[in-house]
Protein backbone atom coordinates (compact mmCIF):
# COMPACT_ATOMS: atom_id res chain seq x y z
CA UNK A 1 0.00 0.00 0.00
CA UNK A 2 1.74 3.50 -0.98
CA UNK A 3 0.07 5.78 0.98
CA UNK A 4 -0.94 4.81 4.56
CA UNK A 5 -3.90 5.72 6.06
CA UNK A 6 -1.98 8.17 8.46
CA UNK A 7 -0.96 9.66 5.80
CA UNK A 8 -4.10 10.47 3.94
CA UNK A 9 -5.43 11.61 6.92
CA UNK A 10 -2.96 13.98 7.37
CA UNK A 11 -3.76 15.21 4.24
CA UNK A 12 -6.88 15.92 4.12
CA UNK A 13 -6.83 18.12 8.00
CA UNK A 14 -3.93 20.13 6.02
CA UNK A 15 -6.50 20.96 3.10
CA UNK A 16 -6.48 18.57 1.01
CA UNK A 17 -10.09 17.56 1.55
CA UNK A 18 -10.45 15.68 -1.88
CA UNK A 19 -8.42 12.90 -0.72
CA UNK A 20 -11.14 11.63 1.68
CA UNK A 21 -12.44 10.35 -1.41
CA UNK A 22 -9.35 7.88 -1.31
CA UNK A 23 -10.15 6.56 2.72
CA UNK A 24 -13.51 5.94 0.90
CA UNK A 25 -12.62 3.79 -1.66
CA UNK A 26 -10.41 2.28 0.54
CA UNK A 27 -12.36 1.63 3.33
CA UNK A 28 -16.21 1.08 1.96
CA UNK A 29 -15.58 -2.53 1.11
CA UNK A 30 -15.22 -4.02 4.64
CA UNK A 31 -17.67 -2.01 6.07
CA UNK A 32 -20.73 -2.09 3.58
CA UNK A 33 -20.28 -5.79 4.38
CA UNK A 34 -20.29 -5.29 7.74
CA UNK A 35 -23.06 -2.92 8.18
CA UNK A 36 -25.04 -4.92 5.43
CA UNK A 37 -24.30 -8.11 7.83
CA UNK A 38 -26.38 -6.44 10.78
CA UNK A 39 -29.23 -4.31 9.40
CA UNK A 40 -32.07 -6.21 7.78
CA UNK A 41 -32.57 -3.89 4.54
CA UNK A 42 -30.25 -2.51 2.23
CA UNK A 43 -31.33 0.95 2.17
CA UNK A 44 -30.90 1.19 6.02
CA UNK A 45 -27.73 0.25 4.89
CA UNK A 46 -26.61 2.73 2.68
CA UNK A 47 -27.99 5.13 4.86
CA UNK A 48 -25.63 4.07 7.89
CA UNK A 49 -22.50 3.47 5.16
CA UNK A 50 -23.28 7.18 4.20
CA UNK A 51 -23.34 8.76 7.81
CA UNK A 52 -20.51 6.60 9.00
CA UNK A 53 -18.23 8.67 6.30
CA UNK A 54 -19.95 11.75 7.07
CA UNK A 55 -19.55 12.27 10.44
CA UNK A 56 -16.09 10.66 9.82
CA UNK A 57 -15.57 13.80 7.34
CA UNK A 58 -16.65 16.01 10.07
CA UNK A 59 -14.77 14.77 13.31
CA UNK A 60 -11.19 13.64 11.57
CA UNK A 61 -9.59 16.04 13.60
CA UNK A 62 -10.62 14.40 16.54
CA UNK A 63 -9.14 11.10 15.35
CA UNK A 64 -6.55 10.48 17.62
CA UNK A 65 -4.38 7.61 16.15
CA UNK A 66 -4.96 7.99 12.10
CA UNK A 67 -3.35 4.48 12.08
CA UNK A 68 -6.38 3.55 14.01
CA UNK A 69 -8.74 4.57 11.14
CA UNK A 70 -10.03 1.44 10.08
CA UNK A 71 -11.14 0.82 13.74
CA UNK A 72 -12.69 4.29 14.44
CA UNK A 73 -14.85 3.88 11.29
CA UNK A 74 -16.27 0.40 12.74
CA UNK A 75 -17.34 2.02 15.70
CA UNK A 76 -18.81 5.11 14.27
CA UNK A 77 -20.82 2.21 12.37
CA UNK A 78 -21.81 -0.24 14.68
CA UNK A 79 -22.92 2.83 17.30
CA UNK A 80 -25.22 4.06 14.17
CA UNK A 81 -26.22 0.40 13.80
CA UNK A 82 -27.19 0.36 17.62
CA UNK A 83 -28.99 3.73 17.41
CA UNK A 84 -31.05 1.89 14.86
CA UNK A 85 -31.76 -1.46 16.19
CA UNK A 86 -32.97 0.57 19.31
CA UNK A 87 -34.89 3.20 17.52
CA UNK A 88 -36.73 0.26 15.64
CA UNK A 89 -36.73 -1.91 18.82
CA UNK A 90 -34.35 -4.93 17.15
CA UNK A 91 -33.19 -6.63 20.18
CA UNK A 92 -29.17 -5.93 19.74
CA UNK A 93 -27.69 -8.94 18.28
CA UNK A 94 -30.64 -10.95 17.46
CA UNK A 95 -29.86 -13.94 16.64
CA UNK A 96 -31.65 -14.03 13.26
CA UNK A 97 -30.09 -10.68 12.19
CA UNK A 98 -27.39 -12.64 10.14
CA UNK A 99 -29.47 -14.26 8.33
CA UNK A 100 -30.38 -11.56 6.22
CA UNK A 101 -27.15 -10.58 5.88
CA UNK A 102 -27.36 -11.97 2.80
CA UNK A 103 -30.30 -12.03 1.07
CA UNK A 104 -31.71 -14.07 -1.82
CA UNK A 105 -29.73 -13.07 -4.91
CA UNK A 106 -31.98 -15.15 -7.17
CA UNK A 107 -31.72 -11.83 -9.46
CA UNK A 108 -29.41 -11.06 -12.42
CA UNK A 109 -26.49 -12.51 -12.88
CA UNK A 110 -27.13 -15.12 -10.76
CA UNK A 111 -26.20 -17.82 -13.63
CA UNK A 112 -22.57 -16.76 -13.62
CA UNK A 113 -19.46 -18.60 -12.63
CA UNK A 114 -22.03 -20.28 -10.40
CA UNK A 115 -19.56 -22.78 -9.14
CA UNK A 116 -17.70 -21.06 -7.39
CA UNK A 117 -20.46 -18.63 -5.93
CA UNK A 118 -22.31 -21.47 -4.74
CA UNK A 119 -19.39 -22.18 -2.57
CA UNK A 120 -19.01 -18.48 -1.49
CA UNK A 121 -23.08 -18.52 -1.13
CA UNK A 122 -22.59 -21.74 1.03
CA UNK A 123 -20.33 -20.41 3.35
CA UNK A 124 -22.21 -17.49 3.64
CA UNK A 125 -24.93 -19.18 4.94
CA UNK A 126 -22.44 -21.03 7.54
CA UNK A 127 -21.32 -17.61 8.64
CA UNK A 128 -24.84 -16.33 9.02
CA UNK A 129 -25.91 -19.85 11.07
CA UNK A 130 -22.61 -18.81 13.76
CA UNK A 131 -24.01 -17.41 17.14
CA UNK A 132 -23.67 -13.56 16.37
CA UNK A 133 -20.66 -12.45 18.85
CA UNK A 134 -18.39 -15.10 16.70
CA UNK A 135 -19.70 -13.78 13.58
CA UNK A 136 -18.81 -10.40 14.41
CA UNK A 137 -15.32 -11.08 15.67
CA UNK A 138 -14.62 -13.35 12.55
CA UNK A 139 -16.00 -10.80 10.23
CA UNK A 140 -13.18 -7.67 12.23
CA UNK A 141 -10.54 -10.48 12.23
CA UNK A 142 -10.49 -11.73 9.15
CA UNK A 143 -12.43 -9.03 6.67
CA UNK A 144 -11.41 -5.65 8.48
CA UNK A 145 -8.02 -7.60 9.28
CA UNK A 146 -8.37 -6.16 13.24
CA UNK A 147 -6.32 -7.34 15.66
CA UNK A 148 -7.58 -9.09 18.59
CA UNK A 149 -6.87 -6.39 20.84
CA UNK A 150 -8.94 -3.54 18.36
CA UNK A 151 -11.22 -5.96 18.32
CA UNK A 152 -11.57 -6.04 21.79
CA UNK A 153 -11.88 -2.42 22.10
CA UNK A 154 -14.38 -1.99 19.37
CA UNK A 155 -16.62 -4.38 20.50
CA UNK A 156 -16.07 -3.65 24.69
CA UNK A 157 -14.94 -6.99 24.60
CA UNK A 158 -11.43 -8.57 26.45
CA UNK A 159 -8.93 -9.76 23.70
CA UNK A 160 -9.20 -13.25 25.16
CA UNK A 161 -12.94 -13.26 24.50
CA UNK A 162 -12.37 -12.24 20.79
CA UNK A 163 -9.77 -15.14 20.25
CA UNK A 164 -11.76 -17.73 22.12
CA UNK A 165 -14.82 -16.55 19.63
CA UNK A 166 -12.60 -16.57 16.83
CA UNK A 167 -11.10 -19.85 16.79
CA UNK A 168 -14.53 -21.45 18.20
CA UNK A 169 -16.15 -19.81 14.54
CA UNK A 170 -13.21 -21.13 12.56
CA UNK A 171 -13.54 -24.34 14.50
CA UNK A 172 -17.69 -24.58 14.09
CA UNK A 173 -17.09 -23.74 10.44
CA UNK A 174 -14.78 -26.62 9.30
CA UNK A 175 -16.91 -28.95 11.26
CA UNK A 176 -19.90 -28.18 9.07
CA UNK A 177 -17.40 -28.09 6.30
CA UNK A 178 -15.68 -31.60 6.71
CA UNK A 179 -17.97 -33.33 4.61
CA UNK A 180 -18.27 -32.29 0.93
CA UNK A 181 -15.21 -29.47 0.80
CA UNK A 182 -12.32 -31.24 2.28
CA UNK A 183 -12.75 -34.45 0.18
CA UNK A 184 -12.80 -31.97 -3.00
CA UNK A 185 -9.22 -31.00 -1.90
CA UNK B 1 6.82 -39.16 8.60
CA UNK B 2 7.26 -37.53 11.60
CA UNK B 3 6.80 -38.26 15.29
CA UNK B 4 2.89 -38.58 16.41
CA UNK B 5 3.57 -36.15 19.20
CA UNK B 6 5.26 -33.56 17.33
CA UNK B 7 1.70 -33.45 14.81
CA UNK B 8 -0.11 -33.02 17.54
CA UNK B 9 1.25 -30.36 18.50
CA UNK B 10 0.94 -28.95 15.59
CA UNK B 11 -2.62 -29.64 14.45
CA UNK B 12 -3.60 -28.80 17.60
CA UNK B 13 -2.74 -24.82 17.61
CA UNK B 14 -2.52 -24.44 13.78
CA UNK B 15 -5.76 -22.40 13.35
CA UNK B 16 -3.28 -20.04 16.38
CA UNK B 17 -0.35 -20.67 14.00
CA UNK B 18 -2.42 -19.46 11.39
CA UNK B 19 -3.84 -16.45 13.37
CA UNK B 20 -0.23 -15.73 14.61
CA UNK B 21 -0.83 -15.85 17.66
CA UNK B 22 1.94 -18.36 18.64
CA UNK B 23 4.71 -16.76 20.35
CA UNK B 24 8.03 -16.38 18.03
CA UNK B 25 9.56 -19.61 19.18
CA UNK B 26 6.37 -21.86 18.83
CA UNK B 27 5.86 -20.04 15.78
CA UNK B 28 9.66 -20.94 14.55
CA UNK B 29 9.14 -24.28 15.88
CA UNK B 30 6.41 -24.89 14.27
CA UNK B 31 7.18 -23.53 11.26
CA UNK B 32 10.23 -26.09 11.07
CA UNK B 33 8.00 -28.99 11.36
CA UNK B 34 5.68 -27.90 8.66
CA UNK B 35 8.67 -27.88 6.82
CA UNK B 36 9.45 -31.49 6.88
CA UNK B 37 6.00 -33.15 7.80
CA UNK B 38 3.89 -33.53 4.55
CA UNK B 39 0.89 -34.48 6.53
CA UNK B 40 1.13 -31.65 8.78
CA UNK B 41 1.64 -29.22 5.60
CA UNK B 42 -1.33 -30.58 3.81
CA UNK B 43 -3.83 -29.73 6.46
CA UNK B 44 -2.22 -26.18 7.02
CA UNK B 45 -3.19 -25.73 3.37
CA UNK B 46 -6.64 -27.18 3.81
CA UNK B 47 -7.35 -24.48 6.39
CA UNK B 48 -5.78 -21.53 4.28
CA UNK B 49 -8.15 -22.48 1.58
CA UNK B 50 -10.79 -22.30 4.10
CA UNK B 51 -9.79 -18.94 5.53
CA UNK B 52 -10.04 -17.95 1.96
CA UNK B 53 -13.37 -19.13 1.12
CA UNK B 54 -14.39 -17.33 4.83
CA UNK B 55 -12.69 -13.86 3.99
CA UNK B 56 -14.53 -14.47 0.14
CA UNK B 57 -17.54 -15.37 1.98
CA UNK B 58 -17.63 -12.13 4.48
CA UNK B 59 -16.81 -9.59 1.95
CA UNK B 60 -19.84 -8.06 -0.07
CA UNK B 61 -21.14 -8.25 -2.86
CA UNK B 62 -19.28 -6.22 -5.37
CA UNK B 63 -22.71 -5.09 -7.03
CA UNK B 64 -23.94 -2.98 -3.97
CA UNK B 65 -20.62 -1.87 -2.74
CA UNK B 66 -20.12 -0.46 -6.40
CA UNK B 67 -23.64 1.10 -5.72
CA UNK B 68 -23.18 2.20 -1.71
CA UNK B 69 -19.54 3.56 -2.84
CA UNK B 70 -21.08 6.30 -5.58
CA UNK B 71 -23.63 7.22 -3.08
CA UNK B 72 -21.00 8.14 -0.41
CA UNK B 73 -18.82 9.99 -2.85
CA UNK B 74 -21.94 12.19 -4.50
CA UNK B 75 -22.54 12.93 -0.87
CA UNK B 76 -19.11 13.71 0.27
CA UNK B 77 -18.76 15.77 -3.29
CA UNK B 78 -22.11 17.67 -2.18
CA UNK B 79 -20.06 18.10 1.72
CA UNK B 80 -16.94 19.49 -0.21
CA UNK B 81 -18.70 21.93 -2.20
CA UNK B 82 -20.73 23.37 1.08
CA UNK B 83 -17.07 23.72 2.56
CA UNK B 84 -15.29 25.18 -0.40
CA UNK B 85 -14.20 28.41 -0.18
CA UNK B 86 -16.93 31.20 0.22
CA UNK B 87 -18.12 33.15 -2.47
CA UNK B 88 -17.72 36.97 -2.89
CA UNK B 89 -20.11 39.88 -4.04
CA UNK B 90 -18.97 43.24 -4.77
CA UNK B 91 -20.87 46.00 -3.63
CA UNK B 92 -20.14 48.34 -6.35
CA UNK B 93 -19.72 52.11 -4.41
CA UNK B 94 -18.09 53.41 -7.39
CA UNK B 95 -16.85 52.92 -11.10
CA UNK B 96 -13.96 54.06 -13.00
CA UNK B 97 -11.28 54.79 -10.98
CA UNK B 98 -11.53 57.59 -8.89
CA UNK B 99 -10.03 58.58 -5.39
CA UNK B 100 -9.23 55.74 -3.08
CA UNK B 101 -11.73 55.11 -0.65
CA UNK B 102 -11.43 55.55 2.76
CA UNK B 103 -12.68 51.96 4.44
CA UNK B 104 -10.05 49.15 5.04
CA UNK B 105 -12.98 46.97 4.16
CA UNK B 106 -12.94 48.40 0.85
CA UNK B 107 -11.64 46.32 -1.90
CA UNK B 108 -10.35 47.49 -5.25
CA UNK B 109 -10.95 45.59 -8.40
CA UNK B 110 -9.08 46.55 -10.54
CA UNK B 111 -8.73 44.18 -13.88
CA UNK B 112 -7.24 44.65 -17.15
CA UNK B 113 -8.09 43.86 -20.54
CA UNK B 114 -10.39 42.04 -22.57
CA UNK B 115 -14.41 42.96 -22.83
CA UNK B 116 -16.44 42.86 -19.79
CA UNK B 117 -19.00 40.58 -20.74
CA UNK B 118 -21.38 39.07 -17.38
CA UNK B 119 -25.12 40.19 -18.00
CA UNK B 120 -23.64 41.45 -21.45
CA UNK B 121 -24.46 45.14 -19.99
CA UNK B 122 -22.64 48.41 -19.67
CA UNK B 123 -20.64 48.43 -16.37
CA UNK B 124 -22.22 51.78 -15.50
CA UNK B 125 -25.77 49.96 -14.06
CA UNK B 126 -24.07 47.67 -12.02
CA UNK B 127 -24.66 47.56 -8.44
CA UNK B 128 -23.49 44.03 -7.44
CA UNK B 129 -21.72 41.88 -8.72
CA UNK B 130 -21.08 38.28 -7.79
CA UNK B 131 -17.61 36.89 -8.24
CA UNK B 132 -17.03 33.54 -9.65
CA UNK B 133 -13.10 33.58 -8.85
CA UNK B 134 -10.98 36.32 -8.67
CA UNK B 135 -10.34 36.50 -11.98
CA UNK B 136 -13.35 39.29 -13.36
CA UNK B 137 -12.06 40.95 -16.57
CA UNK B 138 -12.91 44.68 -17.20
CA UNK B 139 -12.70 46.90 -20.18
CA UNK B 140 -9.68 48.42 -20.59
CA UNK B 141 -8.99 51.41 -18.22
CA UNK B 142 -12.18 50.86 -15.74
CA UNK B 143 -11.62 49.62 -12.52
CA UNK B 144 -15.00 49.45 -10.00
CA UNK B 145 -14.67 50.03 -6.46
CA UNK B 146 -17.04 49.00 -3.34
CA UNK B 147 -16.90 46.20 -0.35
CA UNK B 148 -16.56 42.44 -0.64
CA UNK B 149 -19.02 40.34 0.95
CA UNK B 150 -19.72 36.81 1.09
CA UNK B 151 -22.17 35.52 -1.12
CA UNK B 152 -24.79 33.27 0.72
ZN1 LIG C 1 3.26 -33.43 11.24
Amino acid sequence: MDTTDSELVARVLGGESERFHDLVNRHTGPLWSTIRGSVSNVEDAREILQETWMRAFERLDRLREPGRLRSWLLSISLNLVRQRHRRRGVVEAEPNEGLDRFPDEAREGAAERAEQKDEVESMRRRIAGLPPRQRQVLDLRLNHELSHAEIASVLGISAESSRANYYQAVRKLRSADDSPTTEKR
Amino acid sequence: MMNRTGCERVVGRLDRFLDGDLTATEQARDAGHLEVCATCARELEARQKELARVRAALSGRPEEIEIALSLVHAALEERLEERAVPRYRLRIVARRALVPLLTAAAALLVLSLMRWTPFGTDITTITSLELPSWNVSLPTGTSLLGELEEAK
